[in-house]
């Protein structure tokens, strides 16, 4: 497995729900080590590394750290613990998961997502999903003070989900959103370092907090480098299953990372798209249009900070986003590594902030 | 006492959908040598493991437990490697979008159930698909997949063996292999105790679908039944008056039913009251919805007695049971049968 | 041969009633088998005796019954009111002909004003063209039972239209396949079952009789090349014959079913894989009565099964023909 791939998996093994990324930053840092010139954590958690370069304009590549999880709300008597949602889930893919559940430096024990069996339901809940109200955590507790011996309410639970190749090429795991962003900006940097190259743009990696619940640290972070320009590393639901008609499908897995025109935060500019889009097509790098107005990043917030930034935001196309099985394919983490790392070594002069 | 952890990751690991029970060979053939003198599998599919009598005089007991488990098969290949299934026994829909499979086709493959995007959802998100509307994505292509995946491949979920707190456990197929192992660990007790009758434990088969049980009781002809299937632990969000109110952990629930064999049961249960084992008992009158149906009315008819381990999230991938519960069916079990056996024996 | 199966559809036999049927399928069978005979309930059991010293005993059961009706009621206009016997499809069943078993015929509709969603059992009656009860009491008796007219038209290529395919296609292959054995080594059972629409009833006590080692049904499963079918069916018109996985009443043998996939392979016969997700066939009886047999299933397929047209493939019928021989003639299975 390549080694970008490698840094992924670890990455989407650590523990990093929304306002909890500490595991995610400490390997980052810890794979980063030297590779930099300079590290800045503001107060909310957002984690910066500077590479200077040859011109004082600065890009911003920015990725997210946490990954949608649930927060522990209540315990009851018997020692079943019921929680709420960080992050936006479809309902359907939460009962029966089995969960790791802790906080940050303390021990994650098992767990799982339950409520009635099929056969205890009532006919009018059969064919229904669970609202998440009705679902609670298993950890085999047998009271409410045993529970306790282990979770306090605040804690936060993720999926329990290993990161494996199956098919042809493709990969499953949980967290994809957005660690394959991380992923790349670490690969990015290693590259860097590795061939002692010295960008034309500034360069401000930032790995950033709280995408997932809107109120991202991105804000923080692009309203204090005011960027000229930048570069927004995601992943994105597709829909290429079978059966779904192509104007449905947003991307295609296997070719290539997106690169959006519009989605519900963002209106990208034309000469971004333009720009990113044929860097693909001079370097032979597959990469394709999102062809679908739906969810939303952090360009949304970056575009509108300060006085306003030039954007583009490329991202790695999987399917069941947001579950704690995420599908992609590996090529396309290669694709879009190899166009972030053109759009972040790429003369000033060629690009649309010129 | 039998290690019931390894016990219960042995028969649970392989592929045993109703009907596909034979991915268990080599867990069985443990068995058969650890403890029996023999096994054979019966025409309908079901595996029955015999230990001889060492002494004569003693009844001839069987212990059920069924050794399928509810799964998916392939029924078409669609493009882009995409399967469709439907359901082999009652599947909990509520679990299946971007729930990960195994797939036991030519090569063991693995799949996730495709979990449709939000915007691709008609109507009410709170609706769930049908089983038959599903499809799994096997990463593969069309043609790839048409070599590796016939039509009819048996599909079951992929899961991990987890220890949760106070001795529970969390996995699939407990229903209902976790009796088995109970089964296992009772007999395992008897032979240490240096019980002399003959011992026969069944397995049976396609209890999902089609209750092939009957055709093996048939050609066994035991002196009594003692059927162990698993059943649904009291949870939150169920009626706290509903009849059933065993919970996890309390032991294991003893079925007063007029369809099995009421004297023989009361007898088990006042055995377990006398010498204090840790039992619940619950009352269902016309049906345990188990093999316990059937048994008693097979042949010439077979006083049959039904204990149930209590189990959380029936059929899914992640049923949780007790070990100590699992323990304490055994050691009731075993217990039982020595006296039956004493009887007998004068 | 088609005149043959034109008998085979045309004697009438609804559940319980089918005794004129077994009877001709007795006589069509008997030159190719060793015994035949008749138990309580009107199976119809049929034996080629092996050569073999120890030979298996393999039974191949189609079911003769029909869908159809009963007579439960004669009002004082003459109409007739009857109930379903097995499963019937009122909406296709509107408005077409029900001939009895004294050879009345008459027309089943729904009453006026019954909108399509409506239309169940106690919507309809039997307009039998009398003016009185007395009249229509010459022609139908209360418990006398009828069906829908069976026809048999040929339409393109190798299809034929008609009914009741389910299952007399599968009684004709039997006796067609029976035309084909020369000395088999096994114990060759034919049996052609009563009460299969009603609940599988005949095959479970011929089962009880025979006490197979192999148990294989003869009878249709619904293809799912039809405009948006209602479920998802792998089987398809044309395809060859389909070899059963399961329905929902049986999981079939899977050595068994290997067993028969290798042997249509090696003898080059069109087959597919049949995985169904719905009702049931008689391999589920000889799989669980008494010690249990090792069951699957050689299915034809068909499309609008159970209406008043049913459509089958002569080149998939030739297929189940061959394959039911070739395993009938295997040495050991």
């Amino acid at each position: 497995m390549a080694k970008g791939l490698q840094l992924l998996e670890k990455l989407c093994q650590a523990f990093g729900p929304t306002s909890c990324e500490y595991e995610v930053a400490d390997l980052i840092c810890e794979e980063l080590q030297g590779k930099y010139d300079e590290h800045t954590v503001d107060f909310i958690g957002d984690h910066v590394f500077r590479i200077k370069g040859k011109t004082d304009r600065k890009l911003m590549l920015s990725a997210h750290m946490d990954e949608v999880g649930l927060m522990i709300s209540a315990i009851d008597e018997h020692g079943y613990i019921y929680f709420q949602p960080v992050g936006g889930f479809d309902v359907k893919v939460l009962c029966g998961r089995k969960l790791f559940v802790g906080d940050y430096g303390k021990e994650k024990i098992s767990g799982l997502i339950a409520s009635k069996a099929i056969h205890q339901q009532s006919w009018e809940e059969r064919g229904k999903a669970t609202p998440i109200n009705k679902m609670y955590i298993d950890i085999g507790a047998k009271s409410k003070e045993d529970a306790e011996k282990y979770v306090s309410v605040g804690d936060y639970a993720v999926f329990d989900s290993d990161f494996i190749r199956f098919g042809d090429g493709m990969i499953k795991g949980k967290a994809i959103d957005d660690r394959i962003g991380c992923a790349v900006l670490c690969d990015i940097i290693n590259y860097i370092h590795e061939n002692k190259i010295t960008p034309d743009f500034d360069l401000y990696f930032c790995f950033t907090v709280r995408e997932e619940v809107g109120r991202s640290g991105a804000v923080v972070t692009a309203n204090r480098i005011k960027p000229d320009m930048a570069l927004v590393l995601e992943a994105t639901a597709v829909g290429d299953i079978a059966g779904t008609p192509a104007h449905k499908r947003v991307a295609d897995t296997g070719k290539g990372p997106t690169v959006s025109f519009m989605d519900h935060g963002t209106a990208y500019r034309s000469e971004m798209i333009d720009f990113a889009m044929k860097l693909g097509r001079d370097n032979d790098i597959p990469c394709q249009l999102k062809r679908y107005v739906s969810g939303g990043n952090d360009a949304g917030h970056i575009h509108k900070s300060s006085g306003g930034v030039k954007t583009v935001a490329v991202s790695c196309p999987t399917r069941y986003i947001h579950s704690a099985s995420c599908v992609f394919n590996e090529a396309d983490y290669d694709s879009m590594y190899r166009l972030a790392r053109q759009i972040a070594l790429c003369p000033v002069s060629e690009t649309p902030v010129k | 006492m039998a290690d019931l952890f390894d016990l219960a990751s042995r028969l649970t690991c392989g592929c045993s959908v109703s009907g596909f029970e034979h991915g268990q060979e080599e867990a069985l053939e443990y068995i058969r040598d650890k403890y029996f003198d023999e096994m054979r599998r019966e025409p309908a599919g079901s595996y029955v493991f015999v230990r001889h009598a060492k002494k004569p005089g003693y009844p001839r007991i069987m212990f059920d437990a069924h050794m399928d488990e509810v799964g998916m098969m392939v029924t078409q290949i669609l493009d882009d490697g995409f399967l469709r299934i439907t359901s082999i026994g009652g599947l909990d829909t509520r679990i299946l979008p971007a729930a990960d499979v195994t797939i036991y086709g030519k090569e063991t493959l693995y799949g996730v159930i495709v979990s449709t995007p939000p915007h691709l959802q008609s109507g009410d998100a709170m609706s769930l698909p049908k089983v038959d509307d599903l499809m799994i994505d096997t990463g593969l292509s069309k043609e790839k997949a048409e070599e590796l995946i016939p039509v009819g491949t048996p599909v079951s979920y992929r899961f991990k063996l987890t220890r949760l707190q106070n001795n529970c456990i969390c996995g699939k197929g407990f229903d209902d292999k976790i009796c088995a192992v109970a089964g296992i660990a009772a007999i395992e007790q008897l032979i240490n105790d240096g019980y002399g009758g003959e011992l026969i434990l069944l397995l049976s088969t396609k209890e999902e679908i089609s209750r092939a049980v009957v055709a093996a009781v048939y050609e066994l002809q035991p002196d009594y039944a003692i059927v162990s299937d698993v059943c649904c632990a009291w949870v939150p969000e169920c009626d706290k008056d509903a009849k059933r109110k065993t919970t996890v952990g309390d032991g294991p629930e003893i079925s007063l039913s007029a369809i099995t064999d009421v004297r023989f049961t009361k007898r088990f249960i006042e055995f377990a009251k006398k010498n204090g084992y840790r039992h619940t008992v619950c009352v269902e009158a016309t049906s345990t919805g188990t093999n316990a149906n059937d048994i008693p009315l097979v042949g010439l008819g077979v006083p049959t007695l039904l204990v149930s381990v209590p189990l959380k999230n029936m059929h899914t991938y992640s049923e949780v049971v007790s070990l100590d519960d699992v323990a304490d069916t055994a050691a009731l079990v075993a217990g039982f049968i020595k006296e039956l056996g004493g009887e007998h024996n004068g | 041969m088609i005149n043959d199966l034109k008998t085979i559809m045309t004697t009438l036999g609804a559940s319980s009633r089918e005794d004129a049927i077994g009877d001709k399928l007795s006589e069509m069978i008997r030159p190719y088998v060793d015994e035949v005979c008749k138990d309580p309930l009107g199976n119809v059991i049929a034996v080629k005796r092996g050569k073999a010293n120890d030979p298996q005993k393999v039974m191949f059961c189609a079911h003769m019954d029909e869908i159809g009706f009963v007579v439960t009621f004669i009002q004082d206009d003459g109409l007739v009111r009857v109930s379903s016997v097995g499963y019937i499809d009122y909406i296709a069943a509107s408005n077409h002909r029900v001939r009895f078993e004294n050879g009345a015929v008459g027309v089943l509709v729904p009453e006026g004003k019954t909108e399509a969603k409506d239309l169940r059992q106690e919507k309809f009656y039997v307009d039998l063209g009398v003016k009185s009860r007395r009249e229509a009491e010459r022609k139908v008796k209360i418990g006398e039972t009828g069906a829908i007219e069976s026809t048999l038209v040929k339409l393109g290529g190798k299809r034929y239209s008609g009914r009741p395919f389910d299952d007399r296609i599968g009684c004709y292959i039997l006796v067609e396949a029976a035309k084909l054995l020369k000395k088999p080594e096994n114990d060759i059972y034919f049996v052609f079952s009563v009460q299969e629409e009603v609940g599988c009833r005949g095959s479970r006590t011929a089962s009880f009789t025979v006490r197979p080692d192999i148990g294989i049904a003869v009878d249709v499963t619904p293809s799912g090349d039809v405009v948006n079918p209602g479920t998802n069916l792998c089987v398809k018109l044309g395809g060859g014959a389909a070899i059963k996985v399961k329905d929902n009443s049986v999981m079939c043998d899977q050595a068994l079913v290997r067993f028969i996939t290798d042997l249509a392979e090696e003898k080059k016969i069109a087959h597919q894989t049949e995985v169904l997700t719905y009702g049931g066939t008689d391999a589920s009886s000889m799989q669980t009565v008494a010690g249990g047999s090792r069951a699957g299933g050689i299915s034809i397929p068909i499309r609008f099964c159970h209406s008043p047209n049913e459509m089958i493939d002569m080149g998939d019928v030739e297929a189940c023909i061959k394959l039911v021989a070739a395993v009938a003639e295997a040495k050991r299975i």
